[in-house]
């Protein structure tokens, strides 16, 4: 009787959950099955789930119409350049604050995770203006400096706990077999955290496909856009928003996050709860 | 042991070269260079030059401001505007935040549960997290549309409501589904806490309340809530934080329309900013917001110490 009351329950549980998972994704998929419908289809209502021919007119349509090529270059070239300078800055710091006791380390330890919690919105005027006296304004340049606001503490969190987590007697073996400090931290540590490092990388990479605010303030011109703000103007400049190109532009963005996230699945833990680790 | 050993190397290298060590936090010294200049450069001095521009009259593009004292603060404080920010921001924060932890919550508890395909039920329902604010904008904006809208169509059909409603221009309908957009990307967040904490309770405690004839309900409330409480605080700080502050999803979706119904802060920051090019009141109300952040923080800190000294 027992037995057979919590089979139910948890029958309905599983049930329950399905459902959750299918309602979340809902919206995705539907992002997919709208950006493959004939022009008509899309505006069809009732609403069609599946397309009757399916097509990728919307897709041609999107790059020969707008600048989505130029956009995807330059999120890519912007969202590379800030994970290898986010990774270099934060692999030595990290080496530096857990490896050697210096005066301060902890306290500089901490205020490196604090500043993860500086709202966007009130750097946004005084990175304008300082961009704006460089002469950096509608350079990608400047988004690259200013996303280190926000990657540089996020991957110090998450290569602090991989770094901290990595037993440093196997550096101080090979000190006292007579390498050299840099030759200990280049030869030794760095080949066992590369796991680490490839997560922290995906991690920090998807905050800056993502990104809109500085991208809207900092880049608005048009060759210099990336693919959030790109995408986001898409609507102003064709009238009437085609919603199947739309929703493809959306697929296009959303897809190489999507495969990121597959590839750090298992790492997933870490990396989302970041933040809420304790500093 | 194992430390016996660490102190013992250390000792080992001490001895060897005491000139090396002294070296070695030189390296060390060196290696910070860049991670100060960008908490200078990057960190503080925008925070300062931000609260020098707030007390200053100055245009976007002007190459220096005036100091104008609070000026600016009076203006957003009278602002007949500024009453309906605060109510737009409050109502915001605190409905997203607290949908979130609930729903967070619920969902970590029946993921932790064991059953078939489990780990693809976890990443489906951790993607929302990864995907861009303006896609997910996007297709929701798509699913709320007034004319061809999927949401409409079945809350006709099923008789819900009678004819299509225009979501995005009716005030607290625009409010609901920004909410329902920010919910749906940040609930992840909490799940994955959440699920992470209920997963280092220890079985045994489980055992043995079973052993004394605890119900589930018990076990619920004796065992796992206690666990998972700490946990919620500081995603509920977290949350709170992150979710007052938020500007894409507003922007993308409402731009703060109709009629200022879902002009929170942040936004007012933008549009004062960049649509109204003052680079004086802007900051003010991003001063506002920085020190209602700190403010919230403080709180929840406090908050947390308590109930860990209550929890022993």
């Amino acid at each position: 009787m027992n037995t057979l009351k919590r089979k139910v329950i948890h029958f309905i549980l599983n049930i329950m959950t399905w459902v959750i998972v299918f309602i979340v994704i809902f919206p995705l998929v539907w992002m997919f099955l709208s950006s493959i419908k004939q022009p008509g289809e899309v505006y069809a209502y009732p609403p069609i789930l599946f397309s009757r021919r399916p097509t990728l007119l919307n897709y041609i349509e999107l790059f020969k119409v707008t600048n989505f090529e130029k956009y995807f270059i330059n999120s890519i070239i912007v969202t590379l350049s800030t994970v290898v300078i986010t990774m270099i800055t934060v692999i030595i710091t990290t080496y530096s604050l857990t490896r050697f006791r210096i005066w301060g380390g902890n306290v500089l330890s901490r205020l490196y995770v604090i500043i993860y919690l500086i709202p966007h919105i009130v750097m946004i005027i005084p990175i304008f203006l300082m961009m704006k006296t460089f002469h950096l304004l509608n350079n990608l340049f400047s988004l690259i400096i200013t996303y280190l606001i926000f990657t540089f503490p996020y991957s110090y969190l998450l290569m602090r706990a991989y770094i901290g987590s990595i037993d440093p007697s196997i550096e101080e073996a090979a000190l006292i077999d007579g390498a050299s400090r840099i030759g200990a931290f280049v030869k030794v540590l760095l080949p066992v955290a590369v796991p680490g490092i490839v997560a922290t990388s995906i991690f920090t990479a998807i905050l800056c496909w993502n990104e809109y605010l500085f991208a809207l303030v900092l880049v608005p011109q048009e060759n210099v856009k990336t693919l959030t703000v790109g995408v986001a103007g898409l609507t102003e400049k064709t009238g009437i928003p085609s919603w199947g190109m739309l929703m493809a532009a959306a697929v296009v963005v959303v897809l190489p996050m999507i495969i990121f996230f597959v590839i750090v699945q298992r790492k997933i833990v870490i990396g989302l709860s970041a933040g809420a680790v304790k500093g | 042991m194992l430390n016996v050993d660490k102190v013992g190397m250390e000792k080992i290298i001490i001895k060897s070269n005491v000139n090396k060590i002294d070296n070695d936090r030189n390296i060390a010294k060196i290696l910070l260079i860049p991670s100060i200049l960008i908490i200078l450069f990057l960190d503080m001095y925008p925070i300062i030059f931000a609260l020098i521009v707030s007390f200053q009259k100055r245009s976007l593009f002007d190459i220096s401001g005036i100091f104008a004292g609070i000026r600016n603060y009076k203006i957003v404080f009278r602002d007949p505007i500024f009453p309906t920010l605060v109510k737009n921001s409050i109502i915001w924060t605190i409905s997203t935040t607290i949908l979130e932890i609930i729903l967070g919550t619920g969902v970590a508890l029946l993921l932790n549960r064991n059953f078939k395909f489990r780990n693809i039920a976890r990443g489906l329902l951790l993607v929302p997290y990864v995907v861009p604010v303006v896609c997910s904008t996007l297709v929701w904006k798509y699913m709320f549309n007034d004319i061809i809208g999927l949401i409409n169509y079945l809350l006709t059909s099923i008789h819900i409501i009678r004819n299509p409603i225009s979501f995005l221009s009716h005030p607290s309908l625009a409010m609901l589904v920004v909410i329902i957009i920010n919910v749906w990307t940040y609930t992840p967040f909490v799940v994955i806490n959440v699920l992470a904490s209920l997963q280092n309770i220890n079985v045994e405690l489980y055992e043995a309340a079973r052993i004394d004839g605890a119900s589930p309900w018990q076990e619920f409330r004796r065992i796992t809530i206690p666990s998972i409480i700490p946990i919620l605080v500081i995603v509920t700080l977290l949350r709170t934080v992150w979710n007052f502050q938020k500007f894409e999803i507003i922007w993308l979706t409402t731009q703060g329309g109709p009629l200022n119904a879902t002009t929170t802060l942040p936004v007012w920051v933008y549009v004062n900013a960049f649509l109204r090019y003052d680079a004086g009141i802007a900051s003010s109300v991003a001063v506002i917001i920085f020190i209602i952040l700190l403010l919230i923080a403080m709180l929840y800190i406090k908050v947390f110490e308590t109930t860990e000294r209550a929890l022993g």
